[in-house]
């Protein structure tokens, strides 16, 4: 009945060229190659734009970078799982629009801090459940709460649905973003110890690992008795909850914000950067450290390119070549789409 | 599996292959779709005056018509296995290139044949990074995306211009009291039938995009299928987007922004499967249909658009975890 | 290792270890076992062969938690047990190997042998920071035990061959012994080469020795007798016969698969 494979079934070239394959895109050399790249990013850009190597300008690039690194932190568990969650940049808006309000309405800034927060736990709770018990592909789930989180951001808002509908609030506390701590911006220094805390959660604890097992393979997660759909549910609301703590900082940073807040584009910025640091598509692998590099490849080509003059929507497309590029590499590893 | 070799059984078989088949007619989901569209329509002619009149109707339909025509392109792609984010932004591209032509003084007809060209293009580009460079059609579209928004500000300036022209604006006519809109609903509608339901090619489709692996193992050139699947897709935002441009009487780069939301909701209400092999034309119009109608209804009940946005999202969630219900879903 | 099996025998003399008495399930209307008795003794090697669809694996299954009995009982040293979950079936002690593995390829070879009970310390439960140091040290000491040959436990499961793939599960197993009982196998050699799966073989027998109790099914009947003590046959779930290992041919096997009695024609 079954096919019996013959003995020694590794060729030793196709064994050689494995290896190859293997070394050339493990995480570690990848690592190498993001590293490479931002030193090149760093070379053109300070060619192109002499402000670009200022302290106060690279320090401009990590207070606007760090946004980007909570969520991305928050996305790299979801997708690690096997959950690409799109619904993040419409949780942000939301967290902030529900911030801003509670402000605004003149309730203290901690309990505006903690509703937002709480607002992102509440949408992965939703998306979770929608996974785990109706059996949606969490693509499609979160695409679906894409729309709804950023409709209730407006409602929240009260809003018009007019772009830039932008609520300002002069809240000490709620804004305290805003500052500098011994020179350096707050948000960078509370993204880089985000960022750090999330790789410890990653590499070194259960939570970390079984993100890893989910992802990598939820049958054999049930076989071992894991609560699997418990666990996946716990990644997406992670990631809402890093989401909706990007939305905050965010929002504070600006004095408040609105529904609209949130650039459109922010998903793909967050997806590229997590695949750029080689978490891949179908979940079980990646990295904190591959994350953090793709967060700065991206903060990098930002900043570079506005200063260099170049207008916002050249980024789109090189963003969207980069994303190309970081899966089509993704895709030679593993063999990609059939 | 398949090892129930019961010969008295055979009759009975096919009986309960009938009843199987009854029951799916009965309870598939586009006739299911179809009774909520029913319930939805007799909801709003109740609470409305003028909604079931013929030219709400037909205002429905007009809006249906761009909608369905993109979304039928998506549905073959979905069929295939595959997957287009790309769709709203391909067809900003296409009407900002048929409108910037035209108003460079490119003959009208030629500058919407350079659209539809351009959506061809675009969709063959799709198809080819998938097929050959094997990224996963999610990340590619989703890629596209904002590569083809990117290029729609670059040819614009990002700029929106009004394009005062009654030949450009064909879409606004009517013909025997019929928004042009419509017609093109109804060909492109007939002749998605006839390609996916009557040709050979349309129903190899089926089995390229249900089990890949089988369909290669049967010497079907799936690469192939996917290249022209993407390509015909293509055709389909070309048409929509001229059509969008012609509607919209203007060349504007933001004017594919949040189509992805509204046709992969209803496509999939329309019963087409994120995993492949599945869909229909007449699921998709119904579909169409369906979130237009409510899209038209809640705005002359004068909800929010936000609502709408929610109604909508919550839909497809709905729709896609009724529909995997009995297939396990995700797992 | 824990020598608390006694009798080193062909599994011929002391109360069976796990008793199934009248094990009954059907899916629809398809019986996929049907009133099946089992004994299976301390220390035993038992085979079970069939055809495809003999219920082999259903009433594994039934053993290890994951598909629930229509009806029957089961008993274990002589007490009536529920089993109706996988974590039921593990705290008695009871591991299967499924023919997928369950292997995570993702993971290192130390990461998949302590799955779901990793060593920790500092806070609770899921944040519990992860021991990984002596992972590795108690999963190398485990396998080099067992003498499995694999170059690192650092090595992700994915770059190993099928023959090592077997030996992390089976390693995996047996990790926690204090508790261990029985030993479930489904088709532990299917896609195995011939030196590869005598290697398992050798590892089957080598856990065997440590005192559990294993029950394989195999397609590959003249391994099974020359691994088992007794062998069971199943035909449509039902059982046909058990016979001893060692008085048995393999045309005596086939032909009680073919046609579910002695002495019919039959073709493999």
């Amino acid at each position: 009945m079954t096919a019996v494979v013959p003995e020694s079934s590794t060729s030793p070239a196709s064994g050689l060229q494995q290896r190859l394959r293997d070394l050339v895109f493990s995480g570690k050399l990848a690592w190498v190659t993001l590293g490479l790249v931002i030193v090149a990013e760093f070379v053109v850009f300070s060619i192109a734009a002499p402000r670009f190597l200022s302290t106060t300008n690279l320090l401009n690039t990590g207070r606007a970078t760090a946004v980007l690194m909570i969520v991305a932190t928050g996305a790299t568990f979801g997708l690690i799982s096997g959950a690409l969650d799109i619904s993040v940049g419409s949780v942000m808006a939301l967290s902030g629009t529900i911030g801003t309000q509670i402000v605004i309405a003149g309730y203290p800034a901690s309990l505006a801090i903690l509703a937002a927060i709480g607002s992102g736990v509440g949408v992965g709770l939703v998306n979770g459940f929608v996974v785990v018990k109706l059996r949606v592909n969490p693509l499609v789930a979160t695409l679906g709460m894409l729309g709804i989180a950023f409709g209730l951001a407006f409602v929240v808002d009260g809003g018009s649905g007019v772009a830039g509908n932008l609520r300002q609030t002069t809240d000490a506390a709620y804004g305290v973003m805003k500052n500098d701590l011994v020179g350096i911006p707050l948000p960078l220094i509370f993204a880089v110890l985000f960022a750090a805390a999330g790789w410890v959660l990653l590499s070194q604890t259960r939570f970390g690992l079984y993100a890893y097992a989910v992802g990598g393979n939820a049958s054999a997660g049930r076989s071992v008795a894991l609560p699997v759909d418990r666990l996946r549910m716990m990644y997406l609301v992670f990631s809402g909850a890093c989401a909706a703590t990007g939305g905050y900082v965010l929002s504070s940073m600006l004095g408040g914000s609105g529904a609209a807040s949130v650039p459109g584009t922010l998903v793909l910025t967050v997806v590229t950067a997590v695949i750029l640091g080689g978490v891949g598509l179908l979940g079980g692998t990646g990295s904190m450290g591959g994350t953090i590099l793709g967060v700065i490849v991206l903060g990098v080509l930002e900043n570079g390119m506005t200063l260099a003059g170049w207008p916002t929507f050249y980024q789109y497309v090189v963003e969207g070549l980069l994303l190309m590029l970081a899966v089509g590499l993704d895709a030679v590893r593993t063999g990609g789409y059939r | 599996m398949t090892a129930t070799a019961t010969p008295p059984g055979a009759p009975l078989d096919s009986r309960a292959q009938a009843a199987a088949r009854a029951r799916r007619l009965l309870l598939g989901q586009h006739v299911l779709l179809l009774i909520a569209l029913i319930l939805l329509g007799t909801y709003f002619t109740s609470r409305l005056d003028f909604f079931l009149t013929s030219q709400n109707v037909l205002t429905i339909l007009r809006f249906s018509a761009v909608t369905f025509i993109v979304a039928t392109g998506f549905t073959l792609v979905l069929i295939g296995g595959g997957l287009d984010l790309s769709i709203g932004s391909g067809m900003a591209v296409v009407g900002v290139t048929a409108g910037k032509l035209f108003q460079a003084g490119v003959p009208l007809v030629l500058a919407f044949v350079i659209g539809v060209v351009t959506g061809i293009v675009i969709g063959f580009v799709n198809g080819y990074i998938v097929t050959r460079f094997r990224i996963n059609p999610l990340i590619a579209t989703l890629a596209m995306l904002f590569v083809l928004l990117g290029v729609a500000f670059i040819i614009t300036d990002g700029r929106s211009q009004q394009i005062r022209d009654d030949g450009f604006r064909f879409a606004r006519e009517n013909v025997g009291g019929v928004p042009v809109p419509v017609f093109f609903l109804i060909a492109t509608a007939v002749l998605s039938v006839v390609l996916l339901h009557t040709t050979k090619a349309g129903r190899h489709l089926f089995a390229v995009g249900g089990n890949p692996d089988a369909a290669r193992q049967a010497a079907m050139n799936v690469d192939r299928f996917r290249l022209g699947m993407y390509t015909v897709a293509g055709l389909y935002t070309g048409i929509a987007g001229v059509l969008l441009a012609s509607d919209l009487g203007a060349v504007a780069p933001n004017s594919g922004r949040n189509w992805e939301l509204y046709v992969a909701t209803a496509v999939f209400l329309g019963g087409a499967s994120l995993t492949g092999g599945r869909g229909s034309v007449i699921g998709t119009f119904v579909g169409v249909v369906f979130v237009r109608t409510l899209d038209n209804g809640l705005v002359q009940l004068a909800v929010r658009p936000q609502i709408v946005l929610i109604t909508v999202g919550t839909a497809m969630i709905l729709a896609v975890a009724f529909d995997q219900r009995p297939k396990g879903g995700f797992r | 290792m824990n020598d608390q099996a006694g009798p080193n025998g062909d599994g011929s003399n002391g109360a069976p270890l796990l008793q199934l008495r009248g094990i009954s399930r059907s899916f629809g209307h398809v019986r996929a076992v049907h009133e099946v008795d089992v004994d299976l003794h301390r220390n035993e090697i038992l085979g079970i062969v069939g055809d495809n669809g003999a219920g082999k694996s259903t009433l594994m299954k039934i053993i290890a938690g994951t598909v629930s009995p229509d009806s029957g009982r089961i008993v274990m040293n002589g007490e009536p047990v529920e089993i109706a979950t996988a974590q039921d079936s593990r705290r008695l002690g009871i591991e299967m190997i499924y023919q997928d593995l369950a292997l995570f390829d993702n993971l290192d070879v130390a990461a998949n042998v302590f799955i779901g009970r990793e060593p920790t310390r500092g806070l609770p439960r899921l944040l519990g920071f992860l021991e990984r140091r002596r992972m590795h040290r108690e999963a190398g000491a485990l396998l080099e035990r067992l003498n499995i040959q694999i170059g690192s436990t650092r090595l992700p499961v994915g770059v190993l061959s099928g023959g090592q793939r077997q030996m992390v599960a089976i390693a995996r197993a047996v990790a926690f012994e204090e508790n261990n009982n029985v030993l479930l196998m489904d088709e532990p050699s299917a896609a195995l080469g011939a030196t590869e799966s005598a290697t398992v073989t050798e590892l089957i027998r080598d856990i065997r020795r440590d005192g559990l109790s294993i029950m394989i099914i195999s397609h590959r009947i003249p391994e099974v007798l020359e691994l088992a003590d007794r062998v069971m046959v199943m035909k449509r779930g039902e059982h046909v016969a058990t016979l001893d290992a060692r008085g048995t041919s393999v045309e005596e096997c086939v032909n009680l698969i073919v046609a579910g009695a002695p002495a019919a024609t039959g073709q493999a």
